[in-house]
């Protein structure tokens, strides 16, 4: 009884929760180093360093994103064997579009503040 | 069964799908006997010995029973504030007992009624709805809900004695601290609180298990009833929320105890620090309370409007979304600590974000009524006033979460209104609607729909009258948490009519009590059935022992898409239909699409989990009151408890597999993955882990605010001999216990020797390990109270040594397993999950080490 | 005996606004309101369509668009316009102009103890549970605490922010017109966290400016017997081991700063008005009237030894 292969369709289905998450940890960590250690206080391209980071991961997120978005529209969820379970596959690789989508305005809301907001103000 | 009409009965206006063949798994007619010995070994313990009972159908009611006593009590001191409140200046009671109540009602309802009422539900629903026979751990349960209990009573009682805390329910230090609070009313916080919380950690193992494991055959996830999802989400939020605030608690135990200032700002600590803890527990919090009401909520919709959920695949998006989102709201609490603004803004953001799965709910729930017919039946009108005071809570919601807003109504009435909103209407209100709807399960009548309407418009009005006047109160100024206020700043009206419409609520209250009074009769072996004919399978007819046969499911309402289920089922021509191998047993399935796996063995009535609870409660309370002998000899007897309860688990699956239908067999037993006690290992190793994530997170947070007695200059760091030669022992334990892992499958084969005397090796070697991390530092003359950084680093060391005290345990039951046979290839789940904790403990041990090492000359470098 | 003068209505509201900092948000707060109350309205009208409508329009609402629509796309338009709307707002209240005035204050069980800083940082003035501020300029406060968390608070007038062990919290705000507001801890402290007031009083410019200098004076001398006499019994029975009054022996640090404190709106951080009687009741009955503060009841005194340092102390303006 291989019951890992059964973990894919649940954690393909949260992975784009689990991106955000990661995006958010980062960001969070960034500013908070940036304004008590003052360590990102320099500038990158015209912007400052804790914008540039956090466009940084953003583009990371949206790619990550896009990457899980993109395979479970190819179907490469686990296609198991009877009818029944296949609708469970399509079902899975619907969820993971969906939650990939929200995931996706969660973490622009969550870059929105970066071009709006003083940092350590 | 023939079917009852009541006066709690609904009309059936489903449109009806056609039929199709289905092929059953069993053959009619079932042998002679069968049924009978099915219900002998579900029969239910009576007189005295209920409080051994450990199924389900008893755990669960007496669980949802005490939650509700707690509710009422909780309620009863709300009335004690609102009446001191209801005049300026008023002489009712003092401050003294004013501070404990206010630190009481919220603490209770919080700890003793939300979070256990949502999780009494789960134990009491979730089997009947995924057609187990009992949750997978049903002592597990039994010993969740006593500790509570137990230790709830306790705990409400320190108010008769003056001794209930009085920091409010979150606690901030310092005046938690011992400076500012010498008494032992915040032990009781600290210690009753820390143990009620293991005590929820305990049933959301035994939740994740039994969702992921218990379900009926062909139940696949996309099948899975809406409450299921939320349950599962609802106990992961569990598994990695309350961590963060056990760990909090037992550093601010220290701080009192020992004086380690993990808190102190004097000495490098930060009191902020215990509000990251709190809030990261404290705001998903929340959504633990709120996503199973909600869950609820998506299952009584569509039986009251008799229509299926309308974009069930969204609202399954919207629960694992909230779960996820939640946790990136804890600073939405901390808008006013001086964090940096743009910090402020990601929780901002994340805080409308967290708003979008909410309204998916709601209007799936709007489609829902519109696709059916709703019928006015007291759930239904529960239902509606839910989404009323709900929405209303969720819009006040997003006004605290802009910051500034936030920090003109922070700490004010309007945030006490807000909040009371969300929990009143995202809990209290589903809840009722879940006691009358479900209600008809469990006893023998369903409750008064006359009642019932009375009820809920006494509760509607009140929670209206009471709460939605506080916003204003709020904006006009008023903080919360004060005993009284001065006559001249006009809030006294105000307040007077908040004041009359709690009294408008607990008049509902007592209206409800008089229902149950009248017409709740549980454990008759009798029950009123499905009264809303409703479309899921807790509404199959039953017994203790669930459903005489159990179902294989082929869609989402399988009551509704197969007429003739109930039938079928209590024909037993599914699966299950009796109990060959003599005992009580579920099927464990496949977690995805839900296969038969094999037949798992449950235990009948025992009175470990009960005396094991009581002995645990008394062991914390021995603690809080300084009895530390009596205290560690319940301690030490609550641990023989557990250990008698575990000792026949995993029984010999030498017997030949098991008939669970006609052409389908199952092994009674099963190895590694498969099996769910390794499920319950690996959700326990989670929760172990995000603890010990927090103290990382802790540790670096404290650098990072008091960075100045990280540098090598201030404080001698041991030689790296101290990181390589408790890195090298637990290593060698870990190499020792992979050995017995390997050694464990040669058997009864081979001679079990070389495997006892690996197991020999490796507990020491785990014990020296820790050993000689504590001794690497303290060699240097590092002390835990002279300043943060040497609490914090003696604090790794403490959260290693519990756990492996933990494993030192479970080592030596797998010693005796082997010493009396009970060990061999087929019966391993003793070492497979000891193993797989003893490699977790020596990656946890070897980062701690980093952290205490390596990090410190990083930094020092910079 | 203990009533308080009439200082206006709402002079701790967040909807009586007046200052450029406590306006924005009152502004914002309305539109929230009436912005949050439509989408109430919408959700209720949803509802009692989806009940009560003709059948083809339930039909209609009855699916899965419903939620795309209703759940998705408009919460996701109207969180986006506030989030961006909100941020706005925070971006423009912590970067208000520079500061003409530096107070620090520090909150301690329960009671406020505050200092006027010049440019360095140095500390020029010290008095007690009011501050008086000149009307229409930004005043910087930076925030500590001498014992448990704290939170400040002038509604009319800002936000709040927490007074935190260990840190200092600063931020500015300004009155918009001389007036009286009043402010209180917002974060519970303890056994006396509902009387944990204070206020702040703005005025005139000029005016602040003569009061500042008046303050800076040490107290004046007695100018009547009963007042000596007065001055005597404080300084016999101890009050000087708490409380300073500059120009005379008294310079205890534990309590509140009493040189000027007739000059004050009210006494023991907002618990009472100001007045020989509410002085010589709070004197005999500290215990009884704000129970577990650090001050003693001095019932031991007679009634004419309460009038005489209630009076005098009253006279110190």
């Amino acid at each position: 009884m291989r019951e890992q292969t059964f973990f894919k369709p649940l954690l393909a289905s949260v992975s784009g929760l689990v991106i955000w998450a990661a995006h958010f940890g980062i960001i969070y960590a960034v500013n908070a180093l940036n304004c008590e250690r003052r360590w990102m206080d320099q500038t990158v391209l015209g912007m400052g360093l804790v914008p540039f980071a956090i466009t940084m991961a953003t583009i990371a997120a949206v790619l990550g994103l896009a990457i899980i978005a993109a395979l479970a529209f190819l179907d490469k969820a686990p296609n198991l064997p009877d009818a029944a379970n296949e609708r469970t596959s399509v079902f899975f690789r619907k969820l993971t579009i969906t939650v990939t989508a929200l995931a996706l305005v969660a973490v622009i809301y969550q870059t929105i503040p970066v071009y709006v907001v003083p940092a350590c103000a | 069964m023939s079917e009852k009409t009541s006066e709690g009965g609904i009309a059936d206006t489903r449109k009806r799908a056609p039929t199709t063949e289905i092929e059953y798994p069993n053959s009619l007619p079932r042998p002679e006997g069968e049924l009978e010995q099915l219900q002998k070994v579900w029969e239910p313990p009576r007189g005295l010995r209920l409080f051994s009972a450990v199924n389900n159908n008893y755990v669960g009611v007496y669980y949802v029973g005490a939650s509700f006593l707690f509710f009422v009590l909780a309620g009863i001191l709300a009335l004690v504030i609102r009446t001191q409140l209801a005049m300026p200046e008023n002489a009712f009671i003092g401050h003294e007992l004013y501070n404990q109540l206010f630190t009481m009602h919220g603490t209770m309802m919080m700890f003793l009624f939300a979070v256990p009422a949502v999780e009494a539900m789960g134990v009491y629903l979730l089997p009947n709805m995924l057609g187990a026979r009992d949750l997978p751990f049903p002592r597990l349960s039994a010993y969740a809900f006593w500790a509570y209990f137990a230790g709830g009573l306790a705990f409400f009682c320190s108010i008769f004695f003056g001794l209930a805390p009085n920091g409010g329910w979150f606690m901030y230090p310092p005046l938690t601290s011992t400076e500012y609070s010498p008494g032992i009313n915040a032990d009781f916080w600290l210690l009753g609180i820390g143990f009620i919380e293991i005590s929820a950690i305990a049933g959301a193992i035994e939740i994740v298990v039994g969702i992921m494991k218990t379900r009926s055959p062909g139940m696949s996830l996309d099948k899975l009833p809406v409450y299921a999802w939320a349950m599962l989400v609802f106990a992961g939020m569990i598994i990695f929320g309350f961590p963060a605030i056990i760990l909090g608690t037992l550093l601010l135990e220290l701080e009192r105890a020992f004086d380690w200032p993990f808190f102190i700002a004097e000495r490098g600590g930060d009191p902020v620090l215990w509000q990251h803890l709190f809030w990261f527990f404290g705001h998903p919090e929340v959504y633990i309370i709120f996503l199973p009401a909600a869950g609820m909520v998506s299952m009584m919709v569509p039986t009251m409007a008799q229509t299926p959920l309308v974009a069930y695949r969204l609202v399954v998006l919207a629960i694992l979304a909230t779960g996820f989102l939640s946790f990136g709201l804890w600073v939405h609490h901390m808008y006013t600590t001086g964090i940096p603004s743009l910090s402020l803004s990601f929780f901002s953001a994340a805080s409308m974000a967290v708003a979008i799965p909410s309204g998916i709910q709601v209007f799936a729930w709007i489609a829902t009524l519109a696709a059916g017919k709703i019928q006015f039946k007291t759930p239904a009108l529960f239902i509606l006033g839910f989404l009323f005071i709900f929405t209303l809570g969720g819009l006040t919601g997003v006004m605290v979460a802009l910051v500034p807003f936030d920090w003109q109504v922070h700490d004010t009435y309007f945030v006490v209104a807000h909040f009371h909103y969300v929990l009143i209407g995202g809990m209290v209100f589903p809840l009722f609607a879940a006691v009358y709807y479900w209600i008809p399960l469990a006893s023998e009548r369903p409750l008064s729909e006359r009642i019932g309407k009375w009820v809920f418009w006494l509760l509607f009005i009140g929670v209206n009258v009471t709460f939605f006047t506080m916003h204003i109160t709020g904006l006009a100024g008023m903080p919360r948490r004060v005993y009284t206020y001065p006559q001249n700043l006009s809030w006294g009206a105000l307040n007077m009519v908040s004041t009359v419409g709690s009294y408008m609520i607990a008049a509902g209250v007592l209206l409800f009590l008089i229902d149950l009074a009248r017409n709740f009769r549980p454990f008759t072996g009798n029950n009123a059935g499905d009264v809303w004919k409703a479309g899921t399978l807790e509404w199959l007819p039953s017994g203790n022992y669930q459903t005489r046969s159990i179902p294989h499911v082929a869609s989402r309402e399988p009551l509704w898409d197969q007429p003739t289920l109930a039938e079928d089922v209590v024909a037993g021509r599914y699966y299950l239909p009796g109990a060959p191998t003599g005992g009580r047993e579920t099927i464990i399935t496949s977690p995805i699409d839900a296969r038969p796996q094999y037949l798992l063995k449950l235990p009948g009535p025992s009175w470990a989990p009960f005396l094991g609870a009581l002995f645990t409660a008394a062991f914390f309370m021995g603690l809080t009151i300084k009895l530390y002998i009596a205290s560690l000899a319940c301690g030490v007897l609550a641990i023989a408890m557990i250990l008698w309860w575990m000792w026949d688990t995993n029984p010999d699956t030498a017997d030949h597999p098991v008939r669970v239908g006609d052409k389908l067999e199952l092994p009674i037993n099963a190895a590694g993955p498969a099996s769910h006690s390794w499920w319950g290992t690996v959700t326990l190793i989670l929760v172990g882990a995000t603890l010990f994530t927090c103290l990382v997170f802790s540790y670096l947070y404290l650098w990072l605010v008091n960075g100045e007695i990280w540098l090598p200059s201030q404080q001698e760091l041991p030689t790296l001999l101290w990181y390589a030669l408790p890195a090298g022992l637990y290593l060698a334990s870990s190499a020792a216990m992979a050995f017995v892992f390997r050694h464990a499958g040669k058997l009864p084969g081979s001679n079990a020797w070389p495997l006892r005397l690996a197991l020999v090796l490796a507990i020491p070697l785990m014990i020296a390990g820790l050993g000689a991390s504590i001794y690497g530092q303290w060699q240097t003359g590092l002390s835990p109270t002279q300043s943060s950084y040497g609490a914090v680093v003696y604090m790794l060391n403490v959260i290693q040594g519990i756990y492996v005290f933990a494993l030192v345990l479970m080592g030596s039951f797998v010693l005796m397993r082997s010493l009396t046979g009970r060990l061999s290839a087929s019966r391993r789940a003793s070492v497979d999950n000891t193993t797989l904790f003893w490699h977790y403990m020596t990656a946890q041990g070897l980062i701690g080490l980093s952290l205490a090492h390596i990090f410190p000359r990083l930094v020092g470098m910079g | 005996m203990w009533d308080w003068p009439d200082l206006g209505d709402g002079i701790q509201s967040v909807l009586a606004p007046a200052g450029p900092h406590a306006g924005w948000v009152a502004h914002l707060s309305w539109l929230i309101f009436i912005g949050g109350g439509l989408i109430l309205l919408l959700v209720v009208i949803m509802t009692t369509l989806a009940i009560f409508a003709p059948d083809r329009w339930r039909k209609g609402i009855g699916q899965r668009r419903t939620v795309i629509i209703g759940g998705i796309a408009f919460p996701l338009v109207t969180l986006t316009a506030m989030l961006v709307y909100g941020l706005g707002g925070s971006a423009a209240l912590v970067s208000s102009p520079a500061a003409a005035l530096r107070i620090e204050v520090v909150g301690e069980q329960w009671w406020w103890r505050v200092h006027y800083l010049d440019e360095t940082g140095a500390i020029r003035l010290v008095t007690a549970n009011e501050i008086r501020i000149p009307a229409g300029l930004p005043i910087q406060f930076d925030l500590k605490s001498a014992d448990v968390i704290h939170s400040f608070w002038v509604p009319s007038l800002a936000g709040k922010l927490d007074m935190i062990p260990g840190r200092v919290n600063s931020y500015r705000f300004a009155a918009d017109e001389a007036g009286v507001y009043r402010g209180q801890c917002a974060e519970y402290c303890g056994a006396q966290h509902a009387l944990m007031a204070f206020y702040v009083v703005a005025m005139e410019q000029d005016e602040f400016e003569q009061w500042y200098a008046d303050q800076v004076q040490p107290a004046a001398e007695p100018d009547l017997p009963q007042f000596e006499a007065g001055r005597e019994l404080f300084l016999t029975n101890g009050c000087g081991a708490c409380h300073t009054v500059r120009g005379t022996p008294a310079d205890g640090v534990i309590g509140p700063d009493l040189t000027h404190v007739g000059s004050r709106v009210s006494l023991a951080a907002g618990t009472l008005p100001n007045n020989v009687g509410t002085l010589a009741g709070w004197i005999a009955s500290a215990q009884h009237l704000k129970p577990d503060n650090k001050m003693p009841s001095f019932d031991n005194l007679e009634g004419t030894e309460l009038r005489a340092i209630a009076g005098y102390l009253e006279n110190l303006k």
